[in-house]
């Protein structure tokens, strides 16, 4: 039974996949640069490297919020999250898979009556707003450098292109490896708990029951990358390529780093050792991060008065249609289901 | 992958000869006129022919560069427009050529003061063809001087308008032993002649508009 509540981290994951990859890898694959197959293969490789490798950190951010220890209420939290972002796309608001299970975490511990982590909480909220602003102004800061270089340096326009399909292949990889370990939390991070609680082994050769479900989620989005997200890199890739050659890369490089910034524990512990700061380490939103250096990049280009306060609406309308949603869905759902079942 | 394959290094290989086949066909256009209005046939035929081969070189160096601008979709953001300009400039040496067919096939007859007025018109046509090339080199590399350049094709082309029209005048004020039909074929060539910087300012002016979407 416990398998069968795992397939929605595996469906989420495959929807991951089909659909976020896009963002890394559509530049190359929507202008040919490099083909779908090889694209899916080098993204694919490096989520699981990601997931593998990094996705500690985010995971146990995710679960700071409370440990959900029931494989049910992991998978109502799970499939609440999927349907808020399915609706929220459907709205057009630049949605996040991680904002809406933040959402349904919340709302589960409100069900069950656990204690809330506000101090969590607040932090989590605060990377919302800190992951599209890093992206900013990463993006404005390479985009000022670039254009620099471009005008000064006497570059063969040629030349451009040929750097820029190069770096945009790297930046994808980046992108991908940034993705997963980002993102993974998003995928198998609520079901960790409940898995180490059944003291269960699904793949001997991996010695850690978390690598083991952060190796598994990330085959699920590496299928769905195989599987479904042609069409979407596709779309995805002529419509931003097609303008901005340079911009594609900025957009997708300062996307990885804001996503590997929270990602990473050597770099937090790095910081804190110095007394700086240090990024918590959440799952955040690639989407947002990518519409933030959008957003750098137009103030590099025509200066600040071009930012669209739309837009910029628009995310912050996402920060907090996303997690009420999620949490509506799933207090609902709680609340359906346990007028039959004893949760 | 095609990703190191140095397709770029080929296409602008190709590009920069393709421009300088334009250079070409314009002195030889201009030693051709020179060696037809001192009725030097031999040496006429000769860049003629030269003429010709160029044009059909250019022909097969353009047919090159789109196939590698499209089929390997290189510069995706601005192909269009390079493709738009160099198969303006190709116009330019099919138009060169085909002047130089009429006049072997017309022989029209250019009295000595036109003939003087002629050879201005080409040594400016001439000068406005370098500032044209000039103008597509830095496009690709430094598009924030193509305005500057463009603007020498511009004054090159208000030239050839004030010479062109006072030939024009010269032609229909000639004595009548000139007919009416030998005046309007010299006012046909000499306009010909002008059209060639016209095309030239139209490549300029576009390539201004093209400079600045490329500019980042």
């Amino acid at each position: 039974m416990m398998y069968l509540f795992f397939l929605t981290a595996l469906f989420m994951g495959w929807s991951l996949g089909a659909n976020d990859a896009a963002n890394v890898f559509g530049a190359a694959v929507g202008t040919k640069m490099i083909s779908f197959r090889s694209a899916a293969l080098v993204s694919s490789v490096c989520v699981i490297a990601g997931a593998v490798l990094l996705g500690e950190g985010s995971s146990e951010g995710l679960n700071s919020l409370g440990n959900i220890d029931s494989l049910l209420a992991a998978s109502i939290v799970l499939l609440s999250a999927g349907i808020t972002v399915m609706l929220m796309t459907r709205l057009g608001l630049p949605v996040s898979t991680s904002q809406a299970i933040i959402g349904a975490i919340v709302a589960s511990n409100l069900f069950f009556h656990e204690p809330l982590h506000l101090e969590s909480v607040s932090k989590i909220a605060l990377t919302w707003v800190y992951s599209p602003l890093l992206a900013f102004l990463i993006s404005f800061a390479l985009y000022a450098a670039i254009r620099w270089i471009i005008n000064h340096m006497r570059i063969h326009l040629l030349m451009i292109d040929h750097y820029n399909r190069i770096l945009l292949f790297i930046a994808g990889a980046a992108g991908a490896f940034a993705l997963g370990a980002n993102n993974i939390a998003n995928v198998v991070g609520l079901f960790i708990f409940p898995f180490e609680k059944a003291q269960v082994t699904l793949l001997p050769f991996f010695p850690r029951l978390s690598t083991q479900l952060f190796f598994l989620g990330s085959l699920a989005i590496g299928a769905g990358i195989i599987t479904f997200s042609k069409r979407v890199m596709i779309t995805m890739g002529n419509s931003l390529f097609e303008l901005y050659a340079v911009s594609a890369f900025v957009v997708v490089i300062s996307s990885a780093l804001v996503l590997l910034l929270f990602s990473s524990q050597s770099l937090s512990q790095f910081l804190q050792h110095r007394g700086l700061p240090s990024f918590p380490l959440i799952p955040v939103s690639q989407s947002q991060s990518s519409v933030g250096a959008v957003l750098g990049i137009a103030a590099a280009r025509k200066g600040w008065h071009s930012i669209r306060r739309g837009l910029l609406l628009k995310i912050a309308a996402g920060w907090v249609a996303t997690p009420l949603g999620a949490a509506l869905i799933t207090y609902v759902s709680f609340s359906f289901l346990s007028l039959f079942i004893d949760l | 992958m095609k990703l190191f394959t140095g397709k770029n290094k080929m296409l602008m290989s190709n590009i920069d000869s393709f421009l300088q086949l334009i250079g070409d066909s314009s002195t030889y256009f201009h030693k051709a006129l020179e060696s037809y209005l001192s009725s030097d046939e031999n040496t006429f035929t000769e860049y003629l022919k030269k003429v010709s081969v160029i044009e059909h070189e250019a022909d097969e160096l353009l047919k090159k560069v789109k196939h590698d601008l499209y089929a390997f979709m290189l510069i995706p953001d601005t192909r269009a427009d390079v493709f738009r300009f160099i198969n303006d400039l190709d116009n330019i040496i099919d138009s060169s050529k085909q002047l130089l067919v009429q006049l072997s096939i017309q022989r029209p007859l250019f009295s000595p003061s036109l003939s003087d007025g002629i050879i201005s018109l080409v040594t400016v046509n001439c000068e406005s063809m370098k500032a044209l090339i000039e103008t597509a080199s830095v496009f690709f590399r430094q598009p924030s001087l193509v305005e500057n350049r463009a603007l020498a094709v511009i004054r090159c082309e208000e030239k050839v308008d004030a010479i062109g029209e006072r030939i024009e005048r010269e032609i229909f004020s000639l004595e009548s032993s000139y007919s009416l039909s030998e005046k309007m074929q010299l006012s046909q060539f000499n306009r010909q002649i002008c059209s060639l910087s016209d095309l030239a300012e139209d490549i300029a002016r576009d390539l201004i508009i093209f400079a600045l979407k490329r500019m980042v």
